[in-house]
C-alpha cells in the first residue's frame, strides 16, 4: 500500500498540509464556467430497447415505457431514455465495467494489464469495501502447501448436496479449472504491490466453526476451506488485527495500468445497436449530467447484489424478508440485474443469500449496540453442543452443521428466521475441547463472555427450564416436548431425529440454564442474470446477448435457492474468477472452457 | 500507529479552519449561482449566513458572501464542485480524523448530494456514523444509528 502522508497530516504541519491540498481547490476556482454540452452525436441506433417483452430481438425504436399494469413489479420497467440533447459527453472505449467492487476490480486489473482501453463506472464515491477473502482451488500457492482439492468430489458435492441439485453444474467446473490460474495471476499482481496471499487452510486461525478437523463435525456437509486471505508482507492479516485494504490495492493496480475510474457515476441503462448488440450505457455523473459510454468489446456488469432493494430481493426469495441483520452494501440495489432485465435478459428463477447463522439479537429485536461488525455472535450461543429451537420451541436441525449451513433450515423452517440457543452451566466441561475455537472471527466462547452478555441483557440465565421457557415465549407444549426429546436422545447417545454427532449430544441437566436469541445475518443475495460458460448474459431464449457479460453477485447460473454454505469463499472466489474470465473472453485470451 | 484520541479535536479544528480558508478563497468567482437561468432565486428563500449560521454549516464557512443570493435548490453538487474540484476535496479528507482508509468524501456508498451532509444554514450531519463511529468535525453531529451493523473503522485498516 502506498504510504499516505497521514503522519505529517496529523502533526503540527497538519493545517499546512490541508492548505496545500486546497491549493488545488483554489486553482479550481478559475474554472467555474460550466462545460458546454457537447453536440450530441447522431444516434447510430435507437437509444435503448425499453420494454421487457422485447427480449433479445433487435432493438426497435424504443417506445416510452408505460407503468406496469399487468402486475409486474415497477422495477421491471425500464426508465425513459434520456433525450439525446441532454447527453453532454460521449466516451468511447473497448471495455466498460459497471461496478468497482470485489468482482469488477480484478476485471479492471486484467483488462488494464492486457492493455485494453477500459473504463469503470461506480455508483458509490469509492471502490467497494474489502471483504473477507478470495478463494480458489489447486493454485501454485495452495499446492506448495499441500492443499489440494479433488475436482469430481468438489463438483458432485457442491451441486448435488449443498446446492440442492440447483444451479448449473458446469459453473463449478469452470470455476474449479480456472481458479488456479486466476489465483496465480492475482498472487503475482499483489506481489508487485508488496502483498501476499495466504490460504486460510494453512492457518490455525478459523473465522468460525467450519468442522474441518474438528471433533463431532457433521458428516453430511463436507466443508471446502477454499478461502484465501490477503496479507501483508510480514504475513499479518485481518486475523492478526492488521487487515489489507485489498480493494484499494486492486484499484491502484488498475489505475497504474491505465484503467479509468468514474466514481459517483451510476449506469442508468444499457444501449444496443440495431443488431441487438450491447454497445454501452447511459450514466449520470457526479454533476448529475448524463453521459454516454460506448464499449467496442463489451460491457461487464459487476454491480453487486440486490439486497438493498427489498422488493426485488423478496420477489426472488420471500424467505429473505425474515433476515434481521442486513450486513450489506446499501448501493447494491440490483442495478445490473435490472438493466439486463430491461433488455430481455433472463434472471435466475430463485435466488439465495450468503447467510451467517447465529447473529446476536436483543429481546427488542434490535442488534446489540455493544457488538461491532466482527464479533457479532453471542459467546457460546453458536456452539454445536447447544439445543437450538425456533421461537415456538421446536428443534429444527442438527446443531453441528458447520460454517454457515445452519442458516439454511433456520431461514426456511422457521416463521421468522430466529432461533434460541440453550445451554447449561456445565457446557465447558461437556463440550469437546477440540470441537470449537475459544476465539474466532465471530465471538469469544468463554464463560466470562457469557457472564458479560448476561449483564448486558443479550444472554439470559434461569434456575429452571420452565422459567427459561416462559422468558423465551415458547409454546410450552412444543418446547417441553423438544427439550425432553432432546435429553432422551442424549441419554440414548444417538440423535435419531437429526443425527447430530454423539459428542455434541450433551444433556441439559445442570442449572442454571442459559439462552440467547440469534437471528439470520446476510451479506448479499446470490443469484442474478443467467449466463453461459463464456460469462455472456443470456436472453429469455437461452442465447447470449452480444456484448453483455456479468460476474459476481450480478450474475446467475451458479447458485440455486440454497447458498452452498460448505464452500468457504465461493461468492468472492467465483465472482472474481468469472469477472477475470469475462475480460479474457472479450480480449480473446486463453482460458479453460467448460461444457463446450 | 493510531492517532491518540486527544489529538482529534485539534486535527478537526485544523481541517475546519483550512476548509473555511479554502472555501473563502473562491469568493470572487462564485458570487453568483452557475445556473443563471434559474427562476427560483427570487422566489425561494435564500439562506442567511454570517454569524447567525451554525458552526459547521456552509453559510458559516462561506463568510465572504459567496452564497449570498443563491437559492437552496441551486446549491447542487454541480454548484459546489464548480469551485471545489473533486480531487481536492477527496485529498483533503484522506484518513480523516486519524482513521486510516477513512475518507468521508470517498464514501463507498452513493453519498448523494453534498447537502446530504453539509447543511446550508443548519446542523450538518455526518452520515457515515449511521454505521460507523467516527468523530465529527466541529459543529457537526453524528447521524442517528441505523439498523445495520456498526463497523468500527479504527479497528479496520492500519497503515
Amino acid at each position: 500500500m502506498k504510504e499516505i502522508s497521514r503522519r505529517s497530516f496529523l502533526t503540527g504541519a497538519a493545517v499546512a498540509g490541508v492548505s496545500a491540498a486546497f491549493a488545488g481547490t483554489l486553482a479550481g476556482c478559475s474554472t467555474t464556467q460550466e462545460k458546454a454540452p457537447e453536440t450530441p452525436e447522431e444516434p447510430k441506433a435507437p437509444a435503448t430497447d425499453a420494454t421487457t417483452e422485447a427480449a433479445a430481438a433487435p432493438a426497435d425504436p424504443a417506445p416510452a415505457p408505460t407503468p406496469a399494469t399487468d402486475g409486474k413489479p415497477a422495477w421491471m420497467t425500464a426508465p425513459d431514455p434520456v433525450p439525446e440533447d441532454e447527453i453532454v459527453e460521449t466516451t468511447d472505449c473497448e471495455i466498460l465495467i459497471v461496478g468497482a467492487g470485489v468482482a469488477g476490480l480484478p476485471a479492471a486489473m486484467m483488462a488494464a494489464e492486457a492493455g485494453a482501453d477500459v473504463h469503470v463506472l461506480e455508483k458509490g464515491g469509492s471502490f467497494g469495501v474489502a471483504r473477507l477473502c478470495t478463494a480458489g482451488f489447486n493454485s501454485d500457492l495452495q499446492k506448495s502447501l499441500g492443499l489440494t482439492t479433488d475436482r469430481k468430489d468438489f463438483i458432485m458435492n457442491t451441486w448435488a448436496i449443498t446446492n440442492g441439485v440447483n444451479g448449473r453444474m458446469s459453473s463449478y467446473g469452470l470455476w474449479f479449472d480456472n481458479s488456479a490460474e486466476y489465483i496465480n495471476w492475482l498472487e503475482a499482481a499483489f506481489a508487485t504491490k508488496g502483498y501476499k496471499l495466504i490460504p486460510a487452510a494453512s492457518l490455525e486461525y478459523k473465522i468460525t466453526n467450519d468442522g474441518i478437523g474438528m471433533a463431532g463435525a457433521s458428516e453430511l456437509w463436507q466443508c471446502y476451506p477454499q478461502m484465501i486471505y490477503f496479507a501483508n508482507e510480514d504475513g499479518s492479516f485481518f486475523g492478526t488485527g492488521n487487515p489489507v485494504n485489498w480493494t484499494q490495492v486492486m484499484e491502484e493496480y488498475s489505475t497504474e495500468h491505465g484503467a479509468v475510474f468514474h466514481y459517483s457515476t451510476p449506469a442508468l441503462y444499457l444501449e444496443r445497436d440495431a443488431s441487438g448488440r450491447v454497445t454501452g450505457v447511459i450514466a449520470k455523473n457526479e454533476n448529475e449530467d448524463y453521459v454516454r459510454f460506448n464499449a467496442s468489446k463489451g460491457v461487464l456488469l459487476t454491480t453487486g447484489d440486490m439486497a438493498a432493494d427489498h422488493d426485488m430481493m423478496e420477489y426472488y426469495n420471500p424467505d429473505l424478508a425474515k433476515v434481521v441483520r442486513y450486513n450489506i452494501n446499501q448501493n447494491d440495489s440490483g442495478d445490473g440485474q435490472k438493466m439486463g432485465i430491461w433488455i430481455g435478459a433472463e434472471m435466475d428463477t430463485a435466488i439465495c443469500a450468503d447467510m451467517w447463522s447465529f447473529s446476536a439479537i436483543m429481546m427488542d429485536g434490535k442488534l446489540p449496540d455493544f457488538l461491532d461488525g466482527t464479533h457479532f455472535y453471542a459467546g457460546v450461543a453458536s456452539l454445536p453442543g447447544n439445543l437450538m429451537v425456533d421461537t415456538t420451541g421446536r428443534r429444527i436441525a442438527a446443531e453441528n452443521l458447520p460454517f454457515q449451513a445452519y442458516s439454511v433450515p433456520k431461514l426456511t423452517c422457521t416463521p421468522d428466521g430466529m432461533t434460541w440457543s440453550i445451554w447449561d452451566s456445565a457446557w465447558e466441561s461437556k463440550y469437546p475441547k477440540d470441537g470449537y475455537f475459544v476465539e474466532d472471527y465471530c465471538t469469544s466462547n468463554t464463560q466470562e463472555e457469557v457472564d458479560k452478555n448476561v449483564e448486558k441483557g443479550l444472554t439470559f440465565k434461569f434456575d429452571t427450564i420452565e422459567e427459561l421457557c416462559k422468558h423465551c415465549g415458547f409454546d410450552e407444549e412444543v418446547f417441553m416436548a423438544s427439550f425432553n426429546r432432546y435429553n432422551e436422545l442424549c441419554d440414548l447417545g444417538e440423535d435419531l431425529d437429526f443425527y447430530k454427532d454423539p459428542v455434541w449430544m450433551c444433556k441439559l441437566d445442570t442449572p442454571p440454564f442459559y439462552c440467547s436469541k440469534t437471528c439470520s445475518s446476510m451479506t448479499s443475495t446470490r443469484g442474478g442474470l443467467k449466463q453461459d460458460e463464456r460469462m455472456r448474459v443470456l436472453d429469455t431464449k437461452g442465447l447470449p446477448i452480444p456484448g453483455l457479460y456479468a460476474a459476481g453477485n450480478t450474475a446467475g447460473s451458479f447458485y440455486g435457492d440454497v447458498y452452498p454454505p460448505n464452500v468457504m469463499g465461493s461468492g468472492i472466489g467465483h465472482g472474481q474468477c468469472f469477472g477475470w474470465l469475462a475480460i479474457r473472453e472479450m480480449l480473446g485470451l486463453d482460458y479453460i472452457h467448460a461444457n463446450i | 500507529m493510531k492517532l491518540s484520541q486527544k489529538k482529534h479535536p485539534l486535527l478537526i479544528a485544523g481541517i475546519t479552519a483550512a476548509l473555511v480558508f479554502a472555501l473563502a478563497g473562491c469568493a470572487s468567482t462564485t458570487s453568483k449561482a452557475p445556473q443563471d437561468t434559474s427562476p427560483s432565486q427570487e422566489e425561494s428563500a435564500a439562506p442567511t449566513g454570517g454569524t447567525e449560521a451554525p458552526v459547521g454549516s456552509l453559510m458559516a464557512a462561506h463568510t465572504l458572501g459567496q452564497l449570498d443570493g443563491v437559492a437552496l435548490e441551486d446549491m447542487t453538487s454541480k454548484f459546489c464542485l464548480s469551485c471545489h474540484p473533486r480531487s481536492a476535496i477527496s485529498e483533503a479528507t484522506q484518513d480523516y480524523g486519524g482513521t486510516p482508509g477513512y475518507n468521508p468524501h470517498k464514501s463507498h456508498y452513493d453519498a448523494g448530494a453534498c447537502t446530504n451532509c453539509h447543511s446550508v444554514d443548519g446542523q450538518s450531519v455526518l452520515a457515515c456514523d449511521e454505521c460507523h463511529t467516527e468523530d465529527c468535525p466541529e459543529g457537526w453531529i453524528p447521524a442517528p444509528r441505523g439498523e445495520n451493523p456498526v463497523w468500527d473503522l479504527k479497528k479496520a485498516f492500519k497503515e
